[in-house]
């Protein structure tokens, strides 16, 4: 998976390029929108992160530009600007998602998978389980179970629990999982998710079960084996 | 204030308009002038014609009835009287040789010869002059009988006098109205352009010195000047919004950001101080990455509050349905009432349509939702009325927790301000801030009512037994804060707790409001 980074602060270019590369990416880092062009011309990209505020042509100009040629490389946009206008400017402009600065590397992580499979191959096959170490996940049937326990969830405590699924071993956010799971984007000041989380635990790690669902201090909750 | 150049262009305007003013003045009183001159002169010149008339038809009339050599020699002995208006008399026979030449003294000069040469016309006027040609005379004759001619002369020296006269008069007159003109010119001019010196005043001081308090007294602007005037401080006033509200969201941001992130540098000192050890920075490094996300948090917060604040928000109205839109948003906070036994019922119509913008509408009722699970004791409910008061749509969320003391009821709109119950609660003190700047830009009212049923003044411990429930409200500050240290944490299975024993009671609680703008049908 090749994704290429522009984006004109350094700081920012290296530890997204790090933490892409540790996360298996083959990554290309240029801090310009004509350098990003170039790059397109000559190799194709599974994915782009873009920052607007780019010196010279800033990336939502870019971005219009390689719509314009046809390249239909899911692209990450990245801004300091969280306004509703902003959003939609950039989706307008041809970008795939947004993410605003300062943001933290799990949800960029996230979100770049998520485009690079929706825009994966149109003949692959839609999945309709969803595995992790020993839970199940029925999409159809809507049915979940751990070590073949069948457990019986609400309709929010499944949307996370198939939201974490998809992404094991990977950090979800507060803010991602409300959005996901209640798509409220502002944070309603109140420990929702905490109390959801809670609960989709307390179904999952019943009595001798081990550990999945785990709290990271600061970052969000992640599924993942010990 | 004045630019050099904005100031010589209007002075310009103003010398054109009193110059032209008093230019036009001064034509009309010439005009005048010389209409007046020749009426005076006309009139006057009919007066002398009138007095040789007169004179000559008087000797006419005496030859009718005596002979005309006795006549002319009675004039000529002084029989005939010769004073009053000084004349003078000549009698020329058919051969135009003078017979008889009666003149005052001093007028011999107007005589050189050649009266004898002039026509004996009876019609014919004669006006002779001075040698000096200062002076002169106008006279005129009639045949007396078949033989003599009588001509009778008077000096145009009165007239010429009455005449310059009246040219001096006027001229001196017209000196002083021509000043007036031009002064009065230029004061209605000054008058008339003042709005527009004034609204050029102000652009100019406003690009010089940045200061946009200045505005133009549009009360005695006058028409069209009106019409200029009050667009000019209409934008002068959004421009002085926009920039206050720029400024005042610098500031508090600023102002509130400090407290956080010396926080944050604290925490960071503090691990980096101790002995190294990677447990404790790992700790830090985790304290850390939490006090940044309160930071940004309160940062995002901040920013809105002050956008809504300095009427700067651009709203993105649309037509609404806020049942739905708080059924949603009920639907969300109940999930974490329900863990503390609280229920949220919602009360109202099918549907209440509403024009708001839906993004920040649900921000408002989502605070005043979390405000009332927040202070909710364990097992009550909160009630959600959805209404419409004369048409005005309106929504009120009602808890039956501690109540707002009276000196907090003003203050809990502050931002930033926490009362003495709530420090122990989470939140950054700005969630009712938003709501209200909120309300107020879409042009609603937001508010606190007194709870039908207890004290009109919520003071904790003023009337126990009062509330709805007649639950016993626990005296003084503790009532206040009914559950001390309890934070966000994660408890399972609370027992709802009903109004007496372990936990705290029902306060007379708290009831928010919030009334919107009927929504008008040409917005839908």
């Amino acid at each position: 998976m090749r994704v290429l980074i522009v984006e004109d602060d350094r700081k920012i270019s290296s530890f997204v390029a790090k933490g892409l590369r540790e996360a298996g990416f083959a990554v290309v880092a240029v801090n310009s929108a004509e350098d990003a062009l170039a790059a397109f011309a000559s190799g194709a990209f599974d994915a782009a992160v873009v920052d607007i505020m780019l010196p010279g042509m800033d990336g939502l100009s870019m971005i219009q530009k390689l719509r314009e040629r046809k390249v239909e490389t899911p692209i990450l946009i990245l801004s300091a600007r969280r306004s509703v206008d902003d959003r939609v400017l950039g989706f307008r402009k041809g970008g795939d998602d947004y993410l605003t600065k300062p943001f933290s590397f799990s949800e960029l992580l996230v979100r770049l998978q998520s485009l690079i499979r929706r825009a994966g191959p149109p003949g692959g096959t839609v999945p309709t389980r969803l595995e992790y170490a020993d839970i199940s996940m029925d999409l159809v049937s809507r049915q979940v179970t751990r070590g073949g326990r069948r457990i019986d969830l609400q309709p929010r405590e499944f949307a996370l629990l198939e939201y974490l699924l998809r992404h094991p071993g990977q950090a979800l956010s507060k803010t991602m999982i409300l959005e996901h799971v209640w798509d409220y984007d502002f944070d309603p000041q109140t420990n929702v998710v905490d109390v959801l989380v809670f609960r989709l635990r307390s179904k999952l790690e019943r009595k001798a079960d081990r550990k999945i669902l785990h709290t990271i201090r600061g970052v969000g909750y992640v599924l993942r084996e010990e | 204030m004045f630019s050099g150049k904005n100031r010589a262009g209007i002075r310009r305007i103003n010398y054109r308009i009193a110059a032209l003013f008093s230019g036009l003045f001064a034509l009309t009183s010439l005009l005048l002038l010389g209409g007046v001159y020749f009426t005076v002169r006309g009139s006057l010149r009919e007066k002398e014609l009138e007095f040789i008339r007169h004179k000559l038809l008087g000797y006419w009339a005496v030859t009718q009835t005596r002979d005309v050599e006795e006549v002319l020699a009675g004039l000529e002995s002084g029989a005939v009287g010769l004073e009053g208006t000084p004349f003078f008399l000549r009698v020329s026979d058919e051969d135009n040789a003078t017979v008889l030449f009666i003149y005052p003294q001093g007028w011999r000069d107007f005589f050189p010869d050649n009266l004898e040469g002039a026509p004996r016309n009876p019609d014919a006027l004669l006006t002779l002059h001075s040698p000096n040609r200062k002076y002169s005379l106008t006279a005129a004759g009639i045949p007396l009988g078949d033989e003599y001619f009588l001509q009778v002369g008077v000096s145009t020296e009165q007239s010429r006098k009455a005449l310059s006269l009246v040219v001096r008069n006027f001229s001196l007159l017209l000196l002083p109205l021509m000043l007036l003109s031009a002064m009065v010119g230029a004061f209605l001019t000054a008058r008339t352009l003042s709005p527009i010196q004034k609204l050029a005043a102000a652009a100019v001081s406003i690009v010089d010195t940045g200061n946009l308090n200045e505005r133009i007294d549009a009360v005695r602007a006058r028409d069209e000047l009106r019409d200029l005037v009050g667009p000019f401080n209409r934008m002068i006033e959004h421009i002085e919004t926009v920039v206050k509200g720029m400024k005042g969201t610098l500031d508090s941001v600023a102002h509130d950001l400090r407290t956080p992130l010396t926080r944050f540098r604290g925490l960071a000192e503090l691990a980096l101080r101790g002995p190294e050890d990677g447990r404790r920075c790992r700790e830090a490094l985790q304290d850390g990455l939490e006090e940044a996300d309160r930071i940004l948090t309160l940062l995002n917060a901040v920013m809105d509050l002050s956008e809504a604040e300095s009427g700067t928000l651009r709203l993105e109205m649309a037509d609404t349905d806020l049942v739905e839109l708080t059924r949603k948003l009920v639907d969300m906070y109940a999930f974490v009432a329900e863990e503390r036994g609280v229920r949220i019922r919602l009360q109202g119509p099918e549907t209440l349509r509403a024009f708001v913008d839906p993004g920040r509408f649900r921000r408002v009722v989502g605070n005043l939702l979390d405000n009332a699970v927040k202070y909710s004791p364990d097992g009550e409910e909160i009630l959600v009325l959805l209404s419409t008061r004369d048409g005005r749509p309106r929504l009120e969320v009602r808890d039956r927790g501690p109540g707002i003391p009276a000196e907090d009821a003003s203050r809990i709109w502050d931002r930033l301000y926490r009362g003495a119950g709530s420090k122990s609660k989470p939140g950054l003190g700005i969630g009712l801030s938003i709501a209200r700047a909120i309300t107020e830009a879409h042009g609603g009212s937001i508010g606190l009512i007194p709870v039908p049923g207890s004290s009109p003044g919520p003071v904790p411990g003023s009337s126990p037994g009062s509330g709805p429930d007649s639950g016993p409200v626990q005296g003084s500050d503790s009532s206040l804060d009914p559950r001390p240290g309890s934070g966000p944490g994660l408890m399972s299975g609370s027992v709802p707790v009903s109004g007496s024993g372990s936990g705290p009671g029902p306060g007379p609680g708290a009831c928010f409001f919030i009334e919107l703008p009927a929504p008008s049908i040409t917005k839908l």
